[in-house]
């Protein structure tokens, strides 16, 4: 028994056998989100590489696992990083109950995070890529409508994903002759600028992030907010793991100072995009660009507490994501999967708790005071105006135009007249949110607006999807006042990464 | 803990009230607990008098060990007046609701008393997070409770617009508080530097609608006395106990003009339509535009207990004003104590109010003379307009009535004078002449109007298209548009059919840039 079969290999026997049974959704998520909790807390809990007593048997979990001569090695430092991947993955299978997306979601979502796992085992290091381009390529078909072509958003996404993977196990084989003769400046400077090449393709920065807004548009809007989120987390903590390895690149002041202005630029030009936006997808496509940003400008803070704030970032993005993505495909549902402004005038008076869902998560990505994502924004406003004020007030620019898009969704949402609705379509079904279906009613009188507004209000949500809703709410609420209670866990992470962690 | 009292009492009020009104909304004592709450919380205020100095951690940060900061309250004499004022100011609300049976109820009273309750934490905020978190929370609460009952698309828009102002407001501070940190400084009420105070009186009066003037913003979303009163004068209060902090430190002598200007031009539109309008609640927002302005002004002049001052008359006179709608027989002997009260006359409820105007006097003053003089003439007029008349009530409404407004005035006087925040130690009768400037113009403009010689509405319609800064926002709102038209276009190009090439083109184009700017300045 060794630590990779037990976080890798078996996560991806379960994600099949959960296929068979996609077509029961309360049972498939339900059991995906206890699965994910199990290995969660197990990876918390259970030692590498020591011997454990379970009754009168002993057993020792390894921490090495040979595949066709490379090795995936889970040591006992990165089991922090281990537990928290499943337990993010566990809130998306939660969401996932509210927003209802494809029925392979959950499958899906747990051979993501084992293949993630695989991502931090994987010797040599560089083969992570790898990894990363089977997710890319397994997240594509599962972009797409069954029977449908894949759209332009998923393709680009491969595309660039795709054009990423060759510089970097490029870099690979130039490391090789770094590690090799480190004074050798010339081929330092080669490799870090094709590893800079590799990942800016890879981690959608500025201008290769159009895969983001036109995934953001086309595709279901939990699945989009799913890619957005984890695989920024797969290639951040492969970048962070290169960093960590080569002490070249660690110590190369130029590339720390690149990586902060592209950071700033992403937060600066995706809030912007995100102020002017028409479509609710795209909105969140472009607060997605402003959270990579924020993940660079963390990584290039790694001296001052960045590595915590990489972590901490990830806290209050998980909750604002889900709560966005899973309140978004409620109202995307409603409105024919068209979430044009146009479309959804007054769409917040027949989905009051869904369209405040996509509110909140808009306001807790800009950081603002009691929401989530506040504390740790903070921090990190502070040590990015220590070292350049410009790229701080950049940031906050960012955020502000960010706020200007929830304002203007929120005028959207609730203010705009509310377009004809059919009384005869409002159901109420136990394990079902929906509300509004079409056709065969006549329409309602406006003087019957409010009496309808009230029903509304108080059947949009059966109860299961009332307490998710509430849930995330709370833990917004909580995570932004009370980071004292949750941010010395965060510090048992840091050893994930041997040198910055110290 | 003891400093948080009153807040704490009227949540739970708040929330008893709530409670009971959903599962016994026939009860008939649920005024009798809200009264009793609000009471209780002005009462636990006035005991906090004893404790000035008193500091309390909200949320302790510190154990973060990455944040230096925790939000915390403080009660010192500036956030006890704030206090005492937002006490009264529910207590009054409560009492004179009793006359107002149709539009008050539970939930009204419940949002009330939340309302005041967060508005009593802001006004003791101990620095600028706890400031922004709980402006924060007063916003979303005002657009909750506004939300639930405005109902009308313009109307539901003004909501909108109001909130927006309020939280670009909001993130202006946060802006202050981070180029803070790149001058190795962390911001404080204590450690200010003028610049950035700039960042922070400009904050308040986006918050407040005066710094640009935003008349078309403006409307005021409900017409109810009670609840509309409660929300419309908390979130100044909150504000405003932040002017009166930073205003000892001034702003840069070079931009004082035009600030001034500005200021100016809001306090006298706001004063000539506060006179103008048709009642005292059509004319609220006026009202409070117009003293927020007069409070800017006295904090760029650096004049703190004006600063105090005015914010006071804007809250309890204001109360005064809008609560009394009913006519009873001690209302007159009430409203003329008031009037006396708002003349900035030495040992007047407002003589502080009066050292904006003392030495070293700006000639740009005279905009903010005239406007308050305006304003006092607007608050005569509306003042003897007849009132509604109740009649077939109990005996005791018409008894607790009148109460609820002789608390105001009471507690506006002895704010005032006794309990007057004078740091200077500036002596009353110092104060005389802008009083008698103030009387005397009002004195005049009542004379005129009583003479039927009125300005031409014209005139008014002329100035109101300069002055309501709508062409501005007409023209913000073409250049949002053209930025936007711009920004999409780029995107359009980068996600089109040649996306990935127009991409590699561009980072080409950067580079280029970078090195031969490197190559310049000799970086590369």
């Amino acid at each position: 028994m060794n630590a990779p079969f037990i976080w890798i290999i078996l996560p991806i026997l379960i994600s099949i056998l959960l296929i068979i049974f996609r077509r029961h959704r309360g049972v498939i998520v339900f059991s995906g989100l206890a699965i994910c909790l199990l290995f969660a807390w197990s990876a918390w809990i259970v030692s590498f590489d020591q011997v454990i007593q379970l009754g009168t048997r002993t057993i020792k979990i390894g921490e090495t696992l040979s595949v066709f001569g490379r090795d995936f090695v889970l040591s006992e430092s990165e089991r922090p990083v281990i537990s928290l991947i499943y337990f993010i993955n566990a809130f998306w299978i939660l969401g996932a109950y509210y927003s209802k997306p494809t029925r392979l979601f959950v499958p899906y979502s747990i051979l993501v995070v084992a293949l993630l796992t695989a991502v931090i085992a994987v010797e040599p290091f560089l083969f992570a890529a790898v990894i990363l381009e089977l997710i890319v390529l397994l997240s594509v078909p599962l972009l797409a409508e069954p029977g449908q072509k894949s759209h332009k958003g998923a393709l680009r996404f491969l595309a660039f994903q795709t054009l990423a993977m060759p510089f970097i196990l490029f870099t690979s084989w130039m490391v090789t002759g770094v590690e090799a003769g480190p004074g050798d400046l010339e081929l330092l400077s080669r490799a870090a600028a094709l590893l800079g090449i590799g990942l800016t393709f890879s981690l959608a920065i500025f201008p290769f992030h159009s895969w983001i807004p036109m995934l953001a548009e086309e595709s279901p809007p939990y699945l989009a907010a799913y890619i957005f989120f984890v695989f920024p987390l797969g290639v951040s903590l492969f970048a962070l793991g290169l960093l960590d390895r080569f002490v070249w690149l660690r110590e190369s002041g130029i590339l720390i100072s690149i990586v902060q202005i592209l950071g700033g630029i992403m937060v600066f030009v995706g809030g912007f995009w995100a102020g002017v936006e028409r479509h609710l997808g795209r909105i969140l496509g472009f607060a997605a660009i402003m959270e990579i940003g924020y993940t660079l400008l963390s990584i290039s803070l790694i001296e001052k507490n960045g590595l915590l704030i990489y972590f901490w970032l990830f806290i209050p993005r998980l909750l604002a994501y889900v709560l966005w993505a899973m309140s978004l495909s409620k109202i995307n549902r409603d409105s024919n999967n068209n979430i044009n402004f146009g479309n959804i005038r007054g769409v917040g008076l027949q989905s009051p708790f869904s369209s405040i869902g996509v509110l909140i998560g808009n306001f807790t990505l800009a950081g603002i005071p009691f929401l989530a994502a506040f504390p740790g924004r903070l921090v990190i406003w502070e040590a990015l105006a220590k070292s350049s004020p410009i790229i701080a007030s950049g940031t906050i620019i960012g955020s502000i135009a960010l706020i200007v898009a929830g304002l203007r969704t929120l005028s959207v949402l609730f203010v705009s007249k509310p377009l004809p609705i059919k009384e005869n379509s409002l159901k109420i079904s136990p394990l079902s949110d929906s509300v509004i279906s079409e056709d065969k009613m006549p329409l309602l009188e406006t003087d019957s607006t409010d009496r309808l507004e009230k029903r509304i209000f108080l059947i949009e949500n059966n109860w299961v999807n009332s307490i998710i809703w509430g849930l995330f709410f709370l833990l917004i609420i909580y995570v932004g006042n009370f980071p004292q209670f949750y941010i010395r866990i965060l510090q048992n992470f840091l050893s994930v990464f041997e040198h910055f962690g110290q | 803990m003891l400093i948080l009292s009153p807040v704490i009492l009227l949540i739970l009020s708040a929330i008893v009230l709530t409670l009971l009104g959903v599962f016994r909304p026939k009860a008939n004592y649920l005024w009798l607990i809200a009264a009793a709450g609000s009471f209780l919380s002005w009462g636990l205020v006035w005991f906090l008098r004893t404790q000035i100095g008193a500091k309390e951690t909200l949320l302790n940060w510190g154990d973060t060990g990455v944040l230096d900061i925790s939000p915390e309250i403080l009660l010192d004499e500036i956030s006890w007046s704030f206090a005492l004022a937002l006490s009264t100011l529910i207590l009054a609300v409560i009492l004179t609701d009793v006359s107002r049976a149709g539009e008050a109820d539970w939930s009204s009273w419940a949002g009330s008393m939340a309302i005041a309750a967060l508005g009593i934490l802001a006004v003791m905020a101990g620095n600028f997070e706890t400031i922004l978190i709980l402006w924060v929370v007063i916003d979303f609460l005002d657009l909750i409770t506004l939300f639930l009952r405005v109902r009308g698309y313009e109307r539901q828009q003004g909501v909108i617009l109001y909130f927006s102002t309020s939280f670009l407001g909001t993130m202006l501070v946060l802006w202050a508080s981070v180029i803070s940190f790149s001058q190795n400084i962390h911001l404080t009420f204590e450690n200010i530097p003028p610049t950035l105070n700039l960042f922070i009186i400009a904050a308040v009066g986006l918050r407040l609608g005066v710094l640009p003037l935003q008349a078309p913003f403006m409307q005021d979303p409900t017409q109810q006395r009670g609840l509309g009163s409660v929300i419309k004068l908390v979130m100044p209060a909150a504000s405003l106990s932040i002017l009166v902090r930073v205003a000892d430190v001034g702003i840069p002598q070079i931009l004082k003009p035009y600030l001034l200007i500005l200021a100016g031009l809001a306090a006298l539109y706001g004063a000539i339509a506060w006179a103008r309008s048709k009642d005292e609640i059509r004319g609220r927002r006026f009202w409070i535009l117009s003293l927020a302005a007069i409070a800017i002004a006295s904090a760029i002049e650096g004049k703190q207990e004006a600063v105090l001052a005015w914010s006071l008359i804007l809250i309890l006179s204001g109360a005064l004003i809008f609560l009394a709608s009913v006519y009873t027989r001690s209302r007159l002997i009430i409203l003329i104590l008031g009037i006396i009260g708002l003349s900035t006359l030495p040992f007047s409820a407002s003589q502080m109010a009066s050292t904006l105007f003392l030495k070293p006097f700006n000639l740009l003053l005279i905009l903010f003379l005239i406007a308050y003089a305006i304003l006092y003439a607007g608050f005569i007029r509306h003042i003897f307009r007849k009132g509604e008349n109740i009649s077939g009530v109990e005996p005791w409404v018409i008894a607790v009535y009148p109460v609820g407004l002789i608390i105001l005035i009471i507690t506006h006087w002895l704010l005032g004078t006794i309990f007057s925040y004078n740091p200077s130690n500036l002596i009353p009768l110092q104060f005389l002449w802008p009083g008698l400037v103030i009387i005397s113009f009002s004195a005049t403009i009542t004379f005129f109007v009583n003479k039927n010689i009125e300005i031409p509405a014209f005139l008014f319609s002329g100035l109101e298209i300069i002055f309501s800064f709508d062409w501005f926002y007409t023209l913000l709102g073409r250049f949002y548009n053209f930025i936007g038209s711009i920004l999409r276009l780029i995107s359009g190009m980068l996600e089109g059919e040649g996306g990935i090439l127009w991409a590699i083109l561009l980072v080409t184009l950067i580079l280029t840039l970078v090195i031969q700017l490197g190559s310049t300045t000799g970086a590369i």
